[in-house]
């Protein structure tokens, strides 16, 4: 087997920026246009905006298979006087392929995650941990949301759940862009210092340099992902309008499960090009470390402006003019 | 020296590589995120020799229609009544009115979007929820070109088959072809908020373009 050149390592770091490029404008689910997202309650004085819908989008193929997907799923999700033990497995089964497939399109806090993974050094298993801590917090959000929510009014669900949904998305992205701005603060402070700890991808590290590399990942992966997903909210009012809702809970949580590998997917595209890249650079400590300070503070200072753009819409509209 | 002595990360290097091309170098496969569809529908209505608009007919995906029968079925008999049809109006059509009914018309030259339908109603075939209303169209010509399109690409819209027939008096036969128009695109600004319904008529820096598919009517 040939090995690899110096520049096909480059090329890959590059292919690494460039992939954070796709993933910039991938990020919310956005509203559905059917529902006005107001709140049940009449003459409510604010109604928020959703944030910004995603950018990445058209009739591809992805979209008719996830159709086609989602289709079957309703098929075979039968009340339970119906339903086989064969039947049962095929629902979560399928919830699961669509999982993964629904997390595939923009959003789903991919950016985030790719993000978060190319500022810090993290240890091999931690993009799983990430992704699937995403991935539960969405959906998670999504059922306790319309467990709560059915149980405070269950005759304005449908547009009680939008409403929060907006909330939710909108705060999550100001709680994300206030989560950054700290630990861009703290990234910046490191890099003027010239005190941000050193990056040997090719040698023998300690647990520690690892376990500071990777603090607050975690606390930034939840709080970007607790709100809640769009198709768990239908597959639970779907169940819902079956007298199915423990089966629709159990649909979302295999949902989540799929939609956790794709989120870990991006996690570890990008942690493995950040290793290629201080790999390439790891004979040069005094380049890795300054590189490895800029690159983290960058990534800080691209969440919190986007979080902020991505968040504008529904922020602005908190506060209505007049 | 990197990459020499059977070093395994050229190996490693090859997955990025397939997640590359499934999560972002595929923009064809990964482009589409619809989180509900239906099938439209169309039935042209005539008097005498004019177009008066065209009934609407929307098939929802099965989760929808239960969302929906879930939330605004309030009796649960399957069916909605008065008081229910108005509260899905309200709830769950009213809005699209920010999005022009996901309707674009193209005659005498322009293209136009419906400022209001009429005649709304709501009913459940099965699983299946329909919603049928009727948009008046300002037809200025022998022939109207008219596309259903979500530019959020929220909703997956599929033409039903056959696409459109024809209602109302008349002597006419018109005809209906669905066809790609290249020529007359849809552009939008895809990093504006989801309420910015501007429309532009022609491409400027920033502007996306879609080629939502068309039904050519003549008569």
């Amino acid at each position: 087997m040939k090995p690899p050149t110096p520049k096909s390592f480059m090329s890959h770091s590059k292919a690494a920026l460039l992939c954070l490029l796709f993933f910039i404008p991938c990020s919310p689910a956005g509203a559905n246009p059917f529902l006005s997202g107001s709140s049940s309650s009449e003459g409510a004085a604010v109604q928020p905006q959703p944030v910004r819908p995603p950018v990445l989008q058209g009739p591809g193929e992805l979209g008719a298979l996830q159709m086609k997907i989602r289709n079957r799923l309703a098929e075979i999700f039968v009340p339970s006087g119906q339903a086989t033990p064969a039947l049962r497995a095929a629902l979560l089964l399928t919830a699961l392929a669509y999982g993964f497939l629904h997390a595939l399109g923009p959003g789903h806090r991919k950016t985030v995650v790719f993000t978060l993974f190319l500022s810090r050094k993290t240890r091999w298993w931690e993009p799983a941990a990430a992704g699937f801590l995403s991935a539960g917090a969405h959906g998670g959000m999504g059922i306790f949301l319309i467990l709560l929510l059915r149980m405070l009014n269950p005759l304005s669900l449908l547009q009680d759940t939008e409403n929060a949904s907006r909330y939710l998305e909108g705060g999550t992205y100001l709680a994300l862009a206030l989560v950054g701005t700290v630990f861009l603060a703290g990234a910046l402070k490191q890099l003027i210092r010239g005190e941000h700890r050193h990056h040997h991808d090719g040698g023998n590290h300690g647990a520690g340099t690892v376990a500071r590399g990777s603090r607050g990942i975690y606390l930034t992966v939840l709080t970007a992902s607790l709100f809640p997903c769009p198709g768990s909210i239908l597959i639970l009012l779907f169940s819902l309008s079956l007298g199915e809702i423990g089966w629709g809970i159990l649909a979302v949580l295999f949902l989540s499960l799929g939609m956790g590998v794709t989120i870990t997917g991006a996690a570890l595209l990008a942690r493995t090009g950040r290793e290629g890249l201080f790999r390439r650079l790891g004979a040069r400590e005094k380049g890795a470390a300054r590189l490895s300070a800029a690159l983290e503070s960058g990534a800080y200072l691209f969440l919190v402006g986007f979080s902020l753009w991505m968040a504008a819409p529904f922020a602005l509209s908190l506060f209505p003019a007049g | 020296m990197i990459g020499s002595g059977g070093y395994p990360y050229y190996g490693i290097m090859k997955i990025p590589k397939i997640l590359l091309y499934l999560l972002f170098a595929a923009p064809g496969i990964l482009a589409a995120h619809p989180h509900m569809g239906f099938t439209a529908a169309m039935e042209f209505e005539f008097s005498g020799d004019k177009m008066k608009g065209v009934w609407q007919e929307w098939r929802f995906d099965p989760f929808f229609s239960g969302s929906i029968r879930g939330s605004y079925d309030w009796n649960g008999d399957g069916r909605f009544d008065l008081d229910e049809t108005e509260a899905v109006f309200a709830g769950a059509f009213a809005n699209l009115k920010n999005y022009d009914f996901f309707i674009f018309y193209r005659t005498g030259g322009k293209t136009l979007v419906p400022e209001r339908v009429e005649r709304f109603s709501v009913w459940m075939e099965g699983n299946t929820m329909v919603y049928r209303f009727f948009v008046p169209l300002e037809v200025k010509d022998r022939e109207i070109f008219l596309s259903v399109f979500d530019r959020t690409y929220f909703c997956a819209i599929t033409y039903a088959d056959p696409p459109a027939v024809t209602s109302g008096t008349t002597n006419l036969a018109p005809q209906y072809r669905r066809r790609e128009n290249r020529d007359n695109p849809v552009y939008y600004n895809p990093l504006s908020p989801a309420d910015d319904n501007t429309r532009y008529d022609r491409w400027a820096p920033g502007l996306e373009t879609a080629y939502p598919e068309e039904l050519h009517v003549t008569f």
